[in-house]
């Protein structure tokens, strides 16, 4: 136990040291690179954008998973004994406040070292963002005990501030935001009264905690094993899918909608229903549209064509569900009248017309990179089926096959396939982007086009 | 004359390894009868059935559905065969009306919304109409996926336990509702472990018990 624990803080020091290390030569570059009042603006508004993105990514999954929760087995024999749950579920908050601190801290000051902060103000900015996390972790709580809170507009308001963040950038709109050498003294009071206010908000929170229902955190509490076990498979598209029949679960029941055209434009309507039911994905879909647009003002250069396919491909993942359950679905396939390519192109024809839409979107930051208006045009055309090839390459994956030889590894044995499926859609996303990384014009999106074309027409084809 | 069988299997034979689950299976199933598999765990009915519906590949035999070879990618065969294994997933954000809106649908059923409501009603699902799958009982699940086989155009029925997880007024309904389709001129085959139902629907039983 103690030579294990003696190892485990051994690798943790020295991979810290070398990440540290690291950041700090990057840092350095950076500050050589970057010169102009805009750039060095720009790079202090990208660390207050990844700490409110971070922010967002840690009270997005404070929401999903409770913030309190309990495991499947604590719920069903401990939550029914006649004792008080709130000591049980105290502990149980107090941890996912310690995990929100530890999760923002490191990346916060991450941000701050690469943006050029002194050490001070990376320890300003690093304790401010844990203070921060901790503060929405423990109101997430409130608002599982009260049902209807402000905590809810956490995630959606912090979304918006990090967009309009991005469309600053995007604009070319100078805030004449300078990297602190050190915090001013009222930033250490206001980080300090944040603090003040966690604890005040914790232990309020951790008083109500005994009048949560079994409803409230059995469910969470159910999603982290599904989470954990898709994740010890390395199977992103399954923990997907835990998480979409979780969000699911939460909200069992729609208004129908029926009718529509027959045949396999019956599939094709019911993705246009699906959209005008989760607006908010077209609306991320169209917002994502400013981070191309600021890679293109932080002077990306070729780069903005990777972050159109891979936006594309990560932002459009939730309009690929139909097709997600036709492939991993047998009886579903079955169910249609036609052959298994034909099902699956329906299945693909809106979220296509978006991707290309939110590519053609993206175009105008690509003309930096192209002689003639038009080869961006082209190319973006390029990105947008690039991405959805790397989307269906994602959802159309076969899971890790332990049916298969093993490969032996410290782990144990690890089916072939388990490391690369990590990877998966990724791969096709630098597949489509290279031809047009190597020579940004409009033959080599001709090439990107095809080279898509004969991922989705194989991954479409196959049984 | 004799009516020409819209479901043959000649000679079906699958092994997995040194054990032989099926050893040349003959099964003739004609228009409005119904072969029911029975037998032990074990003993080859779910094979069988999947070999039948293409979710296996046979070592040997030959399958013929509507006087075509057995192929599951032929738009014809799909259109003739409807299927509930244990293997139909839901899509997570569409409700109980609207995926059966979209199979009636996708099968061109006309007066597809009157169907829909009639098998929704005969199920016990009206009630859960607006509700997501997720959220159903493992049993309402099983009348959705049978609910699923009845507003489409079928010509054979493949039905693997139909009777799992149902309750014994669902296993009379279901019971009574394969008498309806025999009737109605369909071909029925399916594997079971309720006697009562595989007695009171099949006009053949075929022990696969008794030849392992």
């Amino acid at each position: 136990m103690l030579e294990d624990a003696y190892v485990a803080l051994l690798a943790v020091v020295m991979l810290g040291s070398m990440a540290v290390n690291v950041l700090i030569n990057v840092s350095h570059l950076t500050d050589d690179a970057c010169r102009t009042a805009t750039c060095t603006s720009d790079r202090v508004l990208l660390a207050w954008l990844v700490s409110g993105a971070v922010l967002a990514a840690c009270w997005a999954m404070g929401r999903a998973v409770g913030p309190v929760h309990v495991s499947p087995g604590a719920a069903s024999w401990l939550l029914a004994a006649p004792v008080d749950r709130g000591e049980l579920l105290r502990t149980r908050l107090w941890g996912m406040l310690a995990l929100a601190v530890a999760v923002t801290a490191p990346v916060a000051a991450a941000a701050g070292v690469l943006a050029g902060f002194g050490w001070p103000s990376v320890g300003a900015l690093s304790v401010g963002a844990a203070a921060t996390a901790a503060l929405g972790t423990a109101a997430l709580a409130h608002r599982q005990v009260s049902g209807r809170h402000p905590a809810a507009l956490l995630v959606p308001v912090t979304l918006l501030l990090v967009w309009a963040g991005l469309v600053v950038i995007a604009t070319d709109v100078t805030p004449g935001l300078a990297a602190p050498e050190t915090p001013r003294g009222s930033t250490w009071l206001l980080v300090g009264l944040s603090w003040v206010a966690v604890l005040a908000v914790a232990v309020s929170a951790t008083a109500l905690t005994r009048r949560l229902r079994r409803i409230d955190v059995a469910p969470g509490g159910a999603l982290v094993p599904g989470l954990g076990g898709a994740l010890a498979a390395l199977d992103l598209a399954l923990m997907y899918d835990v998480l979409v029949a979780h969000r699911s679960r939460r909200r069992a029941v729609r208004t129908p909608v029926r009718g529509g055209p027959t045949g396999l434009g019956a599939l094709v309507w019911r993705d246009v229903v699906r959209l005008r039911r989760n607006l908010g994905t077209v609306a991320l879909l169209a917002g994502s549209a400013a981070l191309p647009y600021a890679v293109d003002a932080l002077g990306g250069g070729r780069v903005v064509v990777v972050t159109v396919v891979l936006t594309g491909f990560i932002v459009g993942l939730p309009l690929l569900v139909s097709l997600r359950v036709l492939a991993r679905s047998a009886g579903m396939q079955r169910m249609f009248p036609t052959t298994v390519a034909a099902t699956r192109c329906a299945a693909l024809v809106v979220p296509a017309l978006l991707l290309i839409a939110h590519a053609l979107a993206c175009a105008w930051a690509l003309r930096d990179i192209t002689d003639l208006p038009v080869d961006a045009v082209q190319i973006a055309f390029a990105c947008g089926v690039g991405a959805l090839a790397a989307g269906v390459r994602w959802v159309c994956g076969r899971p890790p096959d332990y049916g298969r030889p093993l490969v032996s590894s410290p782990a144990g044995g690890v089916p072939t396939n388990l490391y690369g499926s990590v990877l998966r859609g990724f791969d096709v996303a630098l597949l489509a982007s290279a031809p047009m990384l190597i020579s940004p014009t409009a033959n080599a999106a001709v090439i990107s086009v095809l080279l898509s074309l004969a991922v989705l027409g194989y991954l479409t084809g196959r049984r | 004359m004799k009516k020409t069988p819209v479901l043959s299997v000649r000679g079906l034979t699958r092994s997995f390894g040194d054990h032989h689950v099926l050893a040349g299976l003959d099964i003739d199933v004609r228009a409005g009868s119904a072969a029911v598999l029975v037998g032990p765990n074990g003993s080859g009915k779910s094979t069988a059935l999947k070999c039948v519906t293409g979710a296996e590949v046979p070592d040997a035999g030959t399958i013929e559905v509507v006087g075509e070879t057995f192929d599951e990618r032929s738009p014809t065969i799909r259109s003739a065969m409807a299927v509930v294994m244990d293997d139909l997933d839901f899509f997570p954000d569409l409700t109980v009306v609207e995926h059966l809106d979209l199979f009636a649908r996708a099968h061109r059923v006309e007066d597809s919304d009157r169907l829909v409501d009639e098998v929704l009603k005969e199920v016990g699902l009206m009630a859960q109409a607006g509700q997501l799958p997720v959220s159903l009982s493992s049993g309402q699940r099983r009348r959705l996926a049978l609910a699923s086989a009845f507003v489409r155009p079928r010509r054979l029925l493949v039905l693997d336990e139909p009777e799992q997880r149902l309750d014994s007024d669902g296993l009379a309904w279901l019971t009574d509702r394969l008498i309806a389709e025999k009737k109605a001129g369909l071909a029925i085959l399916f594997a079971s472990h309720a006697p009562s139902l595989a007695d009171a629907v099949g006009d053949q039983v075929i022990d696969l018990g008794a030849s392992s």
